[in-house]
């Protein structure tokens, strides 16, 4: 028998009672929503310790995040798919011009967005998301942190240390 | 006896406290909170009582998206399995996420067994990895740590300044320090705060980011998970994300939501999945909504009893309400002593985001552990004294007398115990009268 085969005869042996699955309807109904959900994001991007810059659509996103961290060395500018209002969240899938590994080892991190792509909550983000997979997705929320030394709160532990976002602004369409 | 250092106690009861009210202002935040809990916990039900059904389909989906997925009953197999992947791809050293499970099966000691240089990067797991020690709390591993002991650790360890314990110079200490292990690992290892059925990956949350630094870099990705990991869908992440960081640690969110389900170009991602006692869990009706845990902590800052003692009077190794649970199911003679350290006030029951039963199960585990024939003709003696006045009062006139007696006999059961003195009955009737 293998592992998977003993552990599944566990299981059944268990005989626990049978839940059904619920429906999340209501609680993604009754969540709180935002009147102004970009005002909500750049509130909670600022409580996750990182800074936001609104942006138009022709800018230069260089620019941009050296105005942002004029003091930095190493910025890595990236583009996320959304963001989200409640946590302030920007929502990233496995780049393509570098290695996954420059979200984290760069000193400096700017995400870029279109500001009308933000979410108001964790419900609508994977509701976006749908089931489908893309190999990799991850949620970032400001500069890396902690408070492992007597919960002083520390920003910079192994990851980013400092982290912008930048809100592209939706662009007119045309008369 | 130990010298019992009464400001450490305070201020560690003081810091999970604000930790507690970080957590409640942000619950009050949200006017669906309790919907929250309540969807988790039934998503949690359901998903245990499918759990040969999710499983499946996580494999199945795991196993097209790239990964290679390994299973382990129990902890000697999780370690071999992890140790022979290991061997077999020359990995020298080993770089991993904090992960409870890793800790319930001891993994470090077996690795380092076999000659394989194990290093913790989660900086509060590192401080403890470097102190020789265990964590205290399975969210603040280093909770009971305080400044000048990490300063003075990491003089000696990574060669900071000698008296300077700032945590901001010491954090970036380590992390300079952690970097070069990073940068030279073979492989890199993530527990799992979720596996979602519905898309094989896995969902590892975290606010350092060393997570995602070990597993970027080293061309062998290990993640490994208990069965109660499992969630349905995505949308169940919804109502998870949402209720862990802010009962966790008073966050909205981890810095890091990362969800791993393909291995990286060129790399191999193995995912282990292991039982290790939670099929016996589900077998007992009266605990098996311990497998709803989300291993948030949450009821450690929450507890009285935990926030004065701290994590070291616990035999288990998870400590705090849930601790003292899963450590019955897993080993009743050596942790059932544990089942004392609960006043029953239910805070934590109150707030688990998961509705695990927690002080109810405490309390049917204290009827089936704790009722001995001793305790009862002690319950019925004082019931006996306690029945008449002149019982009582003849009685706390033999106290004093008592007490010295107890002393001098140095029975093995005052070992550590203070005996204070009982007024004398002078003195009672002296209180009486100015009464």
């Amino acid at each position: 028998m293998t592992s998977k085969e003993a552990i599944f005869e566990a299981l059944k042996a268990a005989r626990p009672e049978v839940f059904e699955k619920p429906d999340l309807s209501e609680v993604k109904s009754a969540s709180l929503r935002y009147e102004d959900p970009l005002a909500k994001f750049c509130e909670a991007v600022k409580g996750s310790g990182g800074k936001v810059l609104r942006i138009e659509a022709g800018d230069s996103p260089e620019e941009a995040a050296r105005s942002l961290f004029p003091e930095a060395e190493d910025i890595c500018i990236a583009k996320g798919e959304f963001g989200v209002a409640e946590n302030g969240c920007v929502y990233l899938e496995e780049p393509t011009d570098m290695p996954r590994v420059k979200y984290f080892i760069s000193d400096t991190l700017v995400l870029v967005i279109d500001e009308e792509s933000i979410v108001a909550n964790m419900h609508d983000a994977y509701d976006r998301l749908g089931e489908e997979v893309k190999g990799y997705g991850i949620f970032i929320s400001g500069p890396s942190k902690t408070a492992d030394i007597e919960q002083a709160l520390v920003f910079g532990a192994h990851g980013a240390r400092l982290v912008g976002v930048l809100l592209r602004r939706h662009i007119a369409p045309a008369p | 006896m130990k010298k019992i250092d009464y400001a450490k106690v305070d201020w560690q009861d003081e810091t999970l406290w604000l930790v507690r009210g970080k957590r409640d202002r942000l619950a009050k935040s949200l006017p669906e909170w309790e919907k929250l809990r309540d969807a988790a916990s039934r998503i949690k039900l359901y998903s245990t009582s499918h759990l040969p059904e999710l499983l499946d389909q996580f494999e199945t989906k795991a196993r097209a998206n790239g990964a290679i997925v390994h299973w382990a009953k129990d902890a000697e197999e999780y370690r071999r399995i992890i140790g022979d992947l290991l061997q077999s791809h020359s990995v020298k050293r080993f770089v991993k996420s904090k992960s409870m499970l890793s800790e319930e099966c001891e993994l470090r000691p077996y690795l380092e067994s076999l000659g394989i240089e194990t290093i913790e990067t989660d900086l509060g797991e590192r401080i403890i990895q470097l102190m020789g020690s265990r964590p205290s709390h399975i969210v603040l591993p280093a909770i009971h740590v305080k400044r000048e002991e990490v300063g003075a650790l990491f003089e000696k360890e990574m060669g900071t300044e000698k008296g300077n314990c700032d945590p901001t110079y010491l954090t970036h200490a380590a992390r300079k320090n952690l970097r070069e292990y990073f940068l030279s690992a073979d492989a890199g290892m993530t527990g799992g705060n979720f596996a979602v059925a519905s898309t094989g990956e896995v969902v590892v949350c975290t606010n350092e980011g060393n997570a995602d630094m070990g597993t970027s870099l080293p061309p062998l990705q290990i993640a490994a998970f208990g069965i109660d990991k499992i969630v349905p869908d995505r949308e169940s992440l919804g109502v998870f994300t949402r209720l862990l960081a802010r009962t966790a640690t008073g966050q909205p969110i981890t810095t890091y939501t990362t969800h791993y389900s393909a291995p990286r170009p060129g790399a191999e991602f193995h995912i282990v999945i292991v039982d290790n006692g939670r099929s016996r869990i589900l077998a007992d009706p009266e605990h098996r909504k311990l497998l709803n845990c989300l291993r948030c902590g949450g009821c450690m800052n929450t507890c009285p009893v935990y926030r004065r003692l701290g994590g070291y009077a616990y035999s288990y190794f998870i400590p705090g309400p849930v601790g003292i649970n899963l450590g019955v199911m897993a080993d009743p003679e050596r942790c059932k002593a544990d089942l004392s350290a609960c006043s029953l006030c239910h805070s934590c029951s109150a707030l688990c985001p998961a509705k695990v039963d927690l002080a109810e199960q405490i309390y049917r585990s204290r009827q089936h552990y704790c009722s001995s024939a001793k305790k009862k003709l002690l319950s019925k003696g004082m019931g006996f004294v306690m029945g008449a006045p002149w019982r009582l009062e003849t009685t706390l006139a033999a106290g004093p007398a008592g007490m010295k007696a107890l002393k001098a006999l140095g029975a093995s059961w005052g070992k550590g115990r203070d005996f204070p003195d009982i007024a004398s009955q002078k003195t009672i009737k002296k209180l009486r009268n100015d009464k």
